[in-house]
């Protein structure tokens, strides 16, 4: 008998807790970002949208179309035709297809002259057929500085374009 | 809702104009089913909204958020708008007739109920001197449209929702009426103003007058009976998404889908109401409008039962019987001899 009524207790008192705790949860913030309006802060070393960065003085490209990341790509995503000759030698066209990209990091990785970098926060790489992901020189052309491997942070003077670029929302968001 | 003299004039001007007696009580009759129907509709689509704002809260998420602005505030309503605009699918070796029948009769089972809830004084449509019988009654027809729904839907999952659906009515029906017969026996009247006028004053001067004060036993056997009753969490058997891809309803789409849903809701809040009429004081409380407590009293029972169903895990068949025949119909018993005797040396009478 006495353990008949205790367990009806016990079983009603774990109830009662369970609530307490559900109820907690209730109050507390949501986790949610709601994403259009909001946008999470990324990571500075996320790895997003090609960027070839530049020069800041002189606001040349880096790159001396050396093709090294055209050959380490696993996907064989890029393609690319140099001009020039020595130190002068520039990018004719530059092309990466990222419907192919798988995001490896090894082109920036292999690059000698810091000149692309996937630390750029452009997350939001939609588009209405093929042919829209595949970025040219044009599209990938810095605006200006970009971390890369050997500069992550931004030197003085230079406002940090990297993970702020897209929505320049604050992480978290508004509860 | 209005008193009888004024109802009586109002029928006698068209008896004066030479047109049928039958045609003013038809048209009164309308007027306050659609009232009903429209308070039923406005607090199911509520209803829907607050449970997944709720259950995505306790769950540290938003719920809806986009439609309508303000919090997703229209979700429902562009949901009962996509419902209604759905193919109406009836299964081919359906039992057609059942089939088409089941919604309403589940719906109409609901909507009768609502003839006897006092929102106020003088707020109630027909004040019954059975109110309380009279619902019991007719909310057990609740279980005679499920199981037409299933049956007619041809279904497995839909017999077994069925089947497990008029066995935990069948349970739970005892000792939720044995639990109110406590309260009633202190009243003394079935009738509802009579329970929620009973409920006035206070107990020991401190208290307020409500029955829950004297009869909590009652009112926790009542309410898990009732949330029984109405197949929601942690008593979903009948309806489990996991096991019978919910249940008897599996059929069902569009509009007699959406019938079934607002039926469901339109239980909870009769069911809350019962227990607001009769454990909480009904309309009573200060400074606030009789209306505005009736419905305070009962959004806050809705709010616990949607706060039950997302803390708790559904329990086995087996484990339901042995709630309801070896816990709560003992506990009920024991409660209403305590009472009886009580009321017996107590009373002046005695
Ligand atoms: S990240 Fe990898 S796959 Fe993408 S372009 Fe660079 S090397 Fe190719
Ligand atoms: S490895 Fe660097 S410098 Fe060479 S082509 Fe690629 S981006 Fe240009």
């Amino acid at each position: 008998m006495w353990r008949y009524l205790r367990e009806i207790w016990r079983g009603f008192w774990s109830i009662l807790l369970s609530m307490q705790i559900t109820l907690r949860y209730l109050f507390t913030r949501a986790v949610t970002v709601q994403y259009p309006e909001e946008k999470r802060q990324l990571p500075t070393r996320a790895l997003t949208q090609h960027v070839l960065t530049i020069d800041l003085e002189s606001q040349e490209l880096k790159c001396t179309a050396c093709d090294m990341c055209a050959r380490i790509c696993p996907a064989n995503c890029i393609h690319l035709a140099g001009e020039g000759k020595g130190k002068a030698r520039r990018p004719k066209w530059f092309v990466i297809d990222h419907n192919l990209c798988m995001y490896c990091n090894l082109c920036v990785e292999v690059c000698p002259f810091d000149a692309i970098s996937m630390w750029t926060g452009k997350y939001e790489l939609g588009g209405f057929s093929r042919t829209n992901l595949v970025y040219d020189m044009e599209t990938m052309h810095a605006d200006g500085f970009y971390p890369t491997i050997m500069t992550p942070r931004s030197p003085p003077g230079a406002a940090a374009k990297a993970p702020a670029a897209p929505g320049g929302g604050k992480g978290g968001g508004k509860g | 809702m209005v008193s009888a003299g004024a109802l009586e004039q109002f029928y006698a001007l068209f008896e004066a104009w030479g047109i049928p007696w039958i045609v003013p009580r038809l048209a009164i009759m309308l007027g306050v089913v659609s009232i009903i129907i429209g308070f039923i509709s406005v607090s199911a689509m509520f209803l829907i909204w607050w449970e997944r704002k709720i259950s995505a809260h306790i769950q540290a998420r938003f719920g809806p958020m986009r439609v309508g602005g303000w919090h997703g505030w229209a979700q429902s309503i562009a949901d009962g708008l996509k419902l209604l605009l759905k193919e109406d699918i009836i299964p081919t070796r359906a039992d057609r007739p059942v089939f088409i029948l089941a919604p309403i009769v589940v719906f109409a089972a609901s909507l009768a109920t609502y003839v006897v809830i006092p929102f106020g004084p003088g707020l109630i449509v027909q004040d019954l001197n059975i109110g309380i019988l009279y619902i019991i009654a007719i909310s057990s027809l609740t279980v005679v449209g499920i199981i037409m729904a299933g049956w007619g839907s041809n279904n497995k999952y839909a017999a077994l929702g069925a089947l497990r659906s008029a066995a935990q009515a069948v349970s739970y029906e005892v000792p939720l009426v044995i639990s109110l017969l406590g309260p009633l026996l202190l009243v003394g009247s079935l009738r509802m103003t009579d329970i929620v006028e009973y409920q006035g004053g206070t107990w020991l001067g401190i208290l307020p007058g409500w029955l829950i004060v004297v009869q909590p036993l009652a009112f926790l056997i009542y309410f898990t009976c009732a949330v029984a009753e109405t197949n929601r969490l942690p008593f979903d058997i009948p309806e489990a998404e996991s096991e019978l891809v919910s249940g008897f309803h599996v059929e069902y789409s569009g509009m007699r889908f959406a019938i079934f849903f607002l039926a469901e809701y339109a239980n909870m809040f009769v069911v809350c109401a019962i227990a607001t009429t009769v454990f909480l004081g009904g309309w009573q409380g200060p400074l606030l409008a009789p209306w505005v407590w009736f419905l305070l009293k009962t959004y806050f029972l809705l709010f616990v039962m949607i706060w039950l169903r997302w803390t708790l895990a559904r329990v086995r068949v087996d484990q339901l019987m042995h709630v309801a025949w070896k816990v709560l119909l003992p506990l009920a018993f024991v409660n209403l001899g305590i009472t009886g005797l009580l009321v017996l040396v107590l009373s002046p009478m005695g």
